[in-house]
């Protein structure tokens, strides 16, 4: 189908390594499909850069100003934000996929830790995209972010106002969410990609269908994500709050971060700090913990089912649940 | 040699002059405007303060002034336009009376002000935070969202495309074998 020459000059042989069959099935698709999202929000993020103001005083007003001012760049930022809804959504169900299979066990230890801290940071990267807008959601988001640095004593001092008083937080901020976090997350995109493709996939059985028959559906179900994503974003844009009024706390977190909103009503600040510490602690250890044919396996498996269970549980909760103020704040 | 010299002199009265007279102008802090949302303070609450006009991007402190002394309320740094927005919170165990917020510049010149009073809880008319209609919320803005016909009908043909494509794409795919999970094993 592909030209030889261009083939030749562009090294597309390579597409011919093989691998099983059933790699093809969407379950095995999930981190190609995440890995689409975040190309997404890397382009539309680009766009927005130009736009932004990222002070205390102008962030707001960036914001507002393009959604009332700029159709086109209205458009890009709810395609933005709806793409960082869609590589949560996949990389949480990538993350459970391949927890349930078992991709994790010998030799691809590396690949799955290397896919934990890839979700850390996509959370972090949803936290420091949160907090530009500037609104009453964001204030409540950055008060926090600052409480739970706090706690964490030197290694939050980052996330102080003071730390470097000559730059505002919020512009910091913004440097973590543009430059600092998506260089990290690159870097070991880069690691993972590396290990699937040296190691390649918990699929089972023998590699014999060539990876380049993989590209089609693989390239079918990205193209019918992107169509979903546009038509949320034209359906349903990204709503922007009033400005936001410091010491009150009245609106609900972004949705990832509903479990951790329920696990604040229900343990204060520890509860918030201590929820997500369980979760990566209870990730990181996953491949340690689980031998073959042990019953350690099946309690990791079904603790794994457990803590999976109870985050969506506590996301449906922290959404319907009356709203609630915490760190002494009003509501 | 003699004309070169007066000639120097004259030079450097005229530069010494010119810059006795710039000199307190580069000195000179923009005087800027501070405005509280309310004058009325309640101890524990917050007040939103707002300020313009002030230097840009300058770090200026906002204290409260009273007969006790001072109490630092603040510090915030002022934006490219030189102005800034902040709640300030109004200190627990502050004694009702006639009170001063002043912003105070890195040099310590005050340079804005507002004459306020602090009243028991019980006095105050309402929160003194923020009047009813401007009590934060969570309800959107509502906006009036910038539309285009180009950029809405470019939209829904790039959802459309993407769509057909999608759907040609996983037509013509191979159909994949659905054995059982090998459970992790290569």
């Amino acid at each position: 189908m592909i030209n030889p020459w261009v083939r030749e000059r562009f090294a597309l042989t390579a597409l011919e390594y093989p691998i099983p069959a059933r790699s093809n099935r969407l379950d095995f698709m999930l981190g190609a499909l995440t890995l689409v999202a975040l190309t997404l929000l890397g382009v539309t993020g680009i766009v927005l850069t130009q736009f932004y103001d990222p002070t205390p005083l102008g962030a707001h007003e960036s914001v507002r100003y393009l959604i009332t001012s700029l159709p086109l760049v209205t458009f890009v930022r709810d395609v933005h934000v709806w793409s960082a809804t869609g590589a949560i959504v996949l990389v949480f169900t990538h993350l459970a996929a391949v927890f349930w299979r078992r991709g994790f066990r010998r030799p691809r230890e590396g690949l799955w830790w290397s896919g934990v801290l890839l979700l850390a940071l996509l959370l972090g990267l949803a936290l420091t995209g949160t907090l530009l807008k500037g609104d009453q959601e964001a204030v409540e988001a950055l008060a926090h972010a600052m409480a739970g640095a706090q706690v964490a004593g030197p290694l939050g001092a980052p996330f102080q106002p003071n730390f470097t008083p000559s730059s505002p937080l919020l512009t910091r901020m913004y440097g973590l969410h543009v430059a600092v976090l998506p260089i990290v997350l690159v870097t070991l995109l880069s690691l993972h990609l590396w290990l699937v493709r040296h190691l390649g996939v918990s699929a089972g059985g023998d590699a014999r269908t060539p990876f380049r028959t993989h590209l089609r559906p693989l390239g079918g179900l990205a193209l019918l994500f992107v169509a979903v994503l546009a038509a949320l974003a034209l359906a349903a844009p990204a709503p922007l709050l009033a400005p936001g009024v410091e010491g009150f706390e009245v609106t609900k977190p972004f949705w990832p971060f509903l479990w951790l909103y329920a696990a604040e009503n229900l343990f204060g600040l520890p509860g918030m700090l201590l929820a997500p510490a369980v979760l990566f602690g209870f990730l990181a250890l996953v491949p340690v913990a689980d031998r073959r044919d042990t019953r350690l396996a099946a309690v990791t498996r079904w603790t794994g089912v457990l803590l999976f269970v109870l985050i969506v549980v506590a996301i449906i909760y922290a959404a319907v649940a009356p709203g609630q103020a915490h760190l002494n704040m009003k509501m | 040699m003699k004309r070169s010299w007066r000639g120097t002199s004259v030079v450097t009265g005229l530069a010494v002059a010119s810059f006795s007279l710039l000199a307190p102008q580069i000195d000179a802090h923009e005087k800027g405007v501070l405005k509280l949302r309310t004058r009325q303070l309640v101890p524990g609450d917050s007040v939103e303060a707002t300020g313009q006009r002030f230097s840009r991007r300058a770090t200026v402190t906002i204290v409260l002034v009273g007969i006790a002394g001072r109490t630092r309320l603040d510090q915030v740094r002022t934006d490219s336009l030189g102005a800034f927005r902040r709640a300030l919170v109004v200190p627990a165990d502050l004694s009702p009376g006639s009170y001063r917020v002043v912003v105070v510049a890195a040099d310590g010149d005050e340079v804005a002000s507002v004459d306020v009073s602090v009243v028991a809880r019980a006095s105050a008319p309402m929160s003194s935070h923020v009047h009813e209609e401007n009590a934060p919320t969570a309800r959107p803005l509502a906006l009036a969202r910038a539309r285009s016909p180009l950029v809405t009908g470019g939209a829904l043909a790039i959802i459309a495309l993407t769509f057909v494509g999608g759907v040609m794409l996983l037509r013509r795919s191979p159909t994949v074998e659905s054995t059982p999970n090998a459970g992790g094993k290569r």
